[in-house]
Order: C-alpha cells, then sequence, then structure tokens
C-alpha cells in the first residue's frame, strides 16, 4: 500500500462569518474578506506539513479548485514545483487537473512535462472533469464539460506520445502545430489516474484505459461498487485482472494517542463536510443529467446525510478514518484485504486543524501505523 | 407544438423558462390568425438536437422551418429569449417575415462589460427570480409553479428546459456580441413592447434594443413584469394590431 498526504488548503472561516453575507463558501463569497497576510501564513503552514509527510515517507496528493475557501490551490502545478525541489522521494500525485476547464490543453501537456523532467519521474498524473462548482469561476458551459474532458484528454495524450508536430481541429480545441516541448520524463507518460464515482460511462472510460481509479470522501459502499465495476469491464475487455494498485480510496484521516482524543481533536476535520452553496453553483444544469438534478427538488428517501452524521457513523461509512495507531492500522489492514485499496489518499489537513495537530498526526501515521501496514500490497506499481 | 387559428401566420417563440402552453394570449390571436407556438429544441416535449447549439442555429431552424410550411408574411413574436431568436432570423432572411414583435427580449449587449444588462436568474433563489420577472408574483403560479410542487414528468420536463438555456445562452451570457449592430440590416416594421416593472430587463435596455433597428416603435406595458403578455395579454392584443400606424394600416 502507499499513503499519501493531503491538504486542499483551505481558508478557514466559520459559517457565521461568510453564510450571512454570499449565502455560500465558493464562487460569491467575496474575496474582500480573504485576508492575503493570513493566506501567506496558511500556504507557508501546508508546504511545511507536506514537506514533513515527504520526510516521513508519505507520498503527496494536490488538487485544483477556485474561488473557494475550501480550497486554495488554483495551481498545482505551482505547488508540485515548489515540492519538487524541496522533498526527496515522495510520489507527486495531481488529482487532477479539470481539464475541460482548461482553454488551452497543450499548456497542461507541457506543464505536466516539466514538473515530470525536474522531479526525474515522481509525478502521477490526475485529469478530473471539476466539480459543478468550477463552472461559474472559469465560465465553462457546463453541457460542455464532458464533451471537453474527453478531448482534452486525447489531445494531450496524442501531445505527449505523437513526436512531432501534429495538427488538431477538434470540437472545443484547435492546433495548426501541436507539439510540446519538453516530452514527459517517465514513458510513455506519467501513470494517469482518474476520478470516479457511481457513473457507468466514468467507470468504463477509466477500465477502457485501465487508469487507476479514485474514490473520494463517498464511503467504502460507493467505492466497493466502483471497484467492482472497474473488475468486471477490465475482464471484458480481456485485460488481466486489475487489484490494489488500480484502487484509490480518499478518506479524512486523524492519527492520536487514543481513540477519544482523535475523536475529540479530529472533529476539526469535519469542517470540510459543512460547507455548502447554493444548488445552481454544485450543480448547474448540463452537468449532470435530468435524473440526477431531479434530487435538488426530490429529496432522496433513505439517504444518509454526511452532514449531519455523527462521528460514529463517518467512521462505519469510511468517511473517516481515524483513532489511536492500533485502531487506525487494523482499519487499513482491514480495507485492504476486503477493498483491495492500493492507494490510500489521507487528508489530514481540513478547516482549522491546527498545524502542530497535522503534524503529530503524521509522525504517529509515520512512526507506528505504517510499519503495521506499508507491507500489504508491495510491490505496488504507482 | 401548438397550432390553431385561420389567417395570416402568427409564430410566438416562448422564452427560457420554456412554453406556456395554450395561454389566453394565443387564444385571442387564434381568433383572426394562424397561430404557431412550438417548443424550440430542447424545451418542453421538443427533443434536443446536437446540430442545435446556439441561439443562431435556433433561428436557422426556424428559418428552414418557415420553408418547410412555406408560410409566408408571417408575424414573428417573441417573449425574451424568443425576442432574440426572432431578431436573428430577421437577421439573417426577412423575405417570409412581414414584422416582428419584440417583448421583452434578451440578445444584445447595451452596458460596458463590467455592466450587466440582463439579471442572473439562473443563480437567484426561485422566490427572488419570480418577483424580478412578474408584476404580481402570485400570477405566476398559474405558469410556472414553484418545481418542488411538480409531478416528476413536469419536473424533468423543467430540468431539461433549463439545460436547454444553458446550452443556448451560457456564454456570452444571454446575448449575441454582434447582435446590435446586425439589426440596422433589418428593414421591415419592429414593436418593442415591454412591461413596464420587467427586473430582468429593464425598459431602458428595451428603449436602446427598439433604437438599434431602423424602424421600430417601443411602447411600455403597465402593470407587466417580463411576461406582458401573460399578465396583461389584452393590452398587448391591442398593441400588436392597433398600436403601430404602420401596423395598423395592414390588418
Amino acid at each position: 500500500m502507499r499513503f499519501y498526504h493531503f491538504s486542499e488548503m483551505p481558508y478557514p472561516m466559520r459559517e457565521e462569518e461568510y453564510m450571512p453575507i454570499s449565502g455560500s463558501a465558493r464562487v460569491t463569497l467575496p474575496n474582500r474578506l480573504i485576508d492575503p497576510v493570513r493566506v501567506a501564513s496558511l500556504y507557508n503552514d501546508y508546504l511545511d506539513e507536506y514537506e514533513y509527510a515527504d520526510e516521513l515517507g508519505f507520498d503527496l496528493i494536490l488538487n485544483e479548485h477556485h474561488q473557494t475557501i475550501t480550497c486554495m490551490d488554483v495551481q498545482p502545478s505551482l505547488f508540485a514545483a515548489s515540492l519538487i525541489r524541496r522533498t526527496t522521494q515522495s510520489k507527486i500525485l495531481i488529482l487532477g487537473y479539470p481539464l475541460p476547464h482548461r482553454d488551452n490543453p497543450l499548456r497542461v501537456a507541457e506543464e505536466v512535462a516539466v514538473l515530470d523532467c525536474l522531479s526525474r519521474g515522481r509525478i502521477l498524473c490526475g485529469f478530473v472533469r471539476g466539480v459543478g462548482m468550477e463552472h461559474h469561476p472559469s465560465n465553462v458551459n457546463p453541457v460542455e464539460n464532458v464533451e471537453r474532458f474527453y478531448e482534452a484528454h486525447d489531445l494531450i495524450l496524442k501531445a505527449w506520445t505523437h513526436g512531432e508536430p501534429f495538427h488538431w481541429e477538434g470540437k472545443y480545441y484547435h492546433y495548426r502545430y501541436a507539439n510540446p516541448i519538453p516530452r514527459p520524463y517517465q514513458q510513455p507518460h506519467p501513470p494517469i489516474w482518474t476520478p470516479v464515482s457511481l457513473n457507468e460511462e466514468q467507470i468504463r472510460w477509466a477500465a477502457e484505459r485501465q487508469y487507476v481509479c479514485a474514490v473520494f470522501l463517498s464511503g467504502f459502499s460507493i467505492f466497493d461498487q466502483v471497484r467492482l465495476r472497474y473488475k468486471e469491464i477490465s475482464r471484458e475487455l480481456g485485460y488481466p485482472e486489475p487489484g490494489p494498485e488500480r484502487f484509490a480510496y480518499m478518506a479524512l484521516c486523524y492519527v492520536a494517542e487514543t481513540d477519544e482524543l482523535a475523536e475529540q481533536e479530529g472533529k476539526e476535520l469535519l469542517w470540510y463536510m459543512t460547507t455548502g452553496q447554493p444548488h445552481w453553483f454544485t450543480n448547474p444544469p448540463g452537468y449532470r443529467d435530468v435524473n440526477y438534478r431531479m434530487r435538488i427538488y426530490k429529496p432522496q428517501k433513505g439517504g444518509w446525510n454526511p452532514r449531519t452524521a455523527s462521528w460514529q457513523e463517518l467512521c462505519e461509512k469510511g468517511l473517516i478514518i481515524a483513532g489511536s495507531p492500533d485502531t487506525v492500522a487494523k482499519k487499513i489492514t482491514q480495507l485492504y484485504h476486503e477493498k483491495e485499496i492500493g492507494h490510500l489518499l489521507m487528508m489530514n489537513q481540513a478547516g482549522f486543524m491546527s498545524k502542530d495537530k497535522v503534524l503529530k498526526s503524521i509522525r504517529l501515521f509515520a512512526t507506528e501505523v505504517k510499519p503495521q501496514v506499508e507491507h500489504l500490497g508491495l510491490p505496488l506499481n504507482a | 407544438m401548438l397550432r390553431a387559428g385561420q389567417g395570416q401566420p402568427f409564430l410566438y417563440l416562448h422564452d427560457t423558462n420554456g412554453p406556456e402552453g395554450w395561454t389566453p394570449f394565443l387564444e385571442a390571436l387564434a381568433e383572426s390568425h394562424d397561430v404557431w407556438a412550438p417548443s424550440h429544441p430542447g424545451y418542453g416535449v421538443s427533443s434536443h438536437s446536437s446540430d442545435i447549439t446556439s441561439v443562431e442555429d435556433l433561428a436557422l431552424f426556424y428559418l428552414k422551418w418557415l420553408e418547410l410550411f412555406d408560410l409566408r408574411r408571417v408575424v414573428v413574436a417573441g417573449s425574451g429569449l424568443g425576442g432574440w431568436i426572432a431578431a436573428e432570423m430577421a437577421v439573417w432572411n426577412c423575405s417570409r417575415i412581414e414584422r416582428l414583435v419584440l417583448m421583452d427580449a434578451i440578445g444584445i449587449k447595451v452596458s460596458p462589460a463590467d455592466v450587466p444588462d440582463i439579471a442572473d436568474t439562473q443563480t437567484m433563489h426561485w422566490e427572488e427570480k419570480i418577483r424580478l420577472e412578474w408584476y404580481r408574483p402570485a400570477a405566476s403560479h398559474a405558469y410556472f409553479p414553484h418545481p418542488s410542487e411538480l409531478s416528476e414528468d413536469k419536473l424533468a420536463q423543467h430540468l431539461k428546459n433549463e439545460e436547454s438555456t444553458v446550452r443556448y445562452t451560457w456564454k456570452p451570457f444571454m446575448h449575441n456580441p454582434k447582435l446590435r449592430s446586425s439589426l440596422k440590416l433589418v428593414h421591415i416594421p419592429v414593436q418593442v413592447l415591454w412591461g413596464e416593472a420587467d427586473g430582468v430587463v429593464t425598459p431602458a435596455y428595451g428603449q436602446a434594443y427598439a433604437d438599434s433597428f431602423p424602424q421600430a416603435t417601443f411602447t411600455l406595458i403597465p402593470q407587466a413584469g417580463h411576461f406582458p403578455h401573460l399578465e396583461q395579454p389584452d393590452r398587448v392584443i391591442q398593441e400588436i394590431f392597433h398600436g403601430s400606424p404602420q401596423v395598423a394600416s395592414r390588418t
């Protein structure tokens, strides 16, 4: 198994501070409320945490969002570049570049190639569709999201592998000479990852290409369904049986000296579940199909609400992996054997979780949990 | 597609909310005209076509349609988005169009880059949207109930309408930057009718729209918002048939 340290790099605010003003944590929260002096401290603290995680043997994961206090990483290539020069061993997973929101996908091909060369092959490259909330910041039409994603992906792959200039007059992207320099260090290109939810088209697309599929903060049940469907489709297509190296799972994670302390201190992470915005940002028309959007007005029966669930429920359902080192080690071992999770994406920081607690959790994990679980599934090709 | 009446063809094009059904407005028109009230591709029960992704495409679709049914001397009337489609149709080819009636139309840009001309009703609470659109918000219910009150079928249609609106009007938002300067090519009579209380597109915007045509009249409809043909149908009918001197001489 491999373990990846993750922070979305938030600018934590309490709901009472912003909801009366914008009614939303994203898009419309006025940027005059974001203090650049505080931002400077936060960015440097977050990078300190990443560098410490690298020293302790973690891999690292970065993501991208815009116009939101939940995530100030607007361009993971920037932070990856800093981390590459200041770390030594970690894989750096960017999960991921929201391709539909790029007007020039060749820039993504260039950036990843630069990072991969600079790091001598430590980059893992994730391509994502982007959440609904990204459409207003970039102003990309939601109905075009999926098609832009596929076309940008195909273009980037050709740009990495074709070897000479080529012509591309697609539906969304147009180039007369596509020939990015440099090419990636890893050949033919870095391993590609992609987030997958319970969406047949998404699972099939990932399985057809045998990309690592990542399930984010959706719980064990959804992860299982995705994993089993991915394996079914892979078999159908004649691939060798995918194993843990293909499956990545993200959870909010916290390790403390005891289970009780883990709950007490780890509760700060739940801030991430509480931030909200109106449905027209989360779910703009055209981003998901009509059947999915029905739930805006017709709430699903029997569903559970992660925003209001208890700590115990969140732990049981798998949104949180937390406790004493032994509790966490047992849980991870169970996850590996029962669910073939090869890559654990650990959101060790969220909300108001303080730097010293994040560092403590990472340290306890590295010294007391990792020795118990790192042998699981080795060697694991990332 | 709804159709009734006999006489001169009258094509009515609906707004972003979707088709309104057979309204008193259309009923009154059908007493003296052959009224055609289609649902645009992607709205109501009309299926979406992957060839049609812009208002320009919708305009060409309807121009082909006029040819297909060999309609001539057509009065083309549009509400909001429908008005924008009508204006684009006339720019391309007004040979089958006798005159236009634009009611609270969108589609042009009047103000500088950082001043919105058109309220962003896609990103506000329903109640706020209704307040901007209606002189009497309570009257909206008969035409556009709150989505949570709709049956599953009607809700699915409503959500599909929203998707179509996004498809056609997302960027540039609710307008074609080139349209305003092209309107000087439209040499047929144009009536621009505007609800006095329209909070989505203001009367000032409407006046600028009218001023962009070589021959257009601009008339305010009192006690009406964005849908004067729904809130004050009698007054609107009167304006359409007797309002403009050029128009009156033809009827």
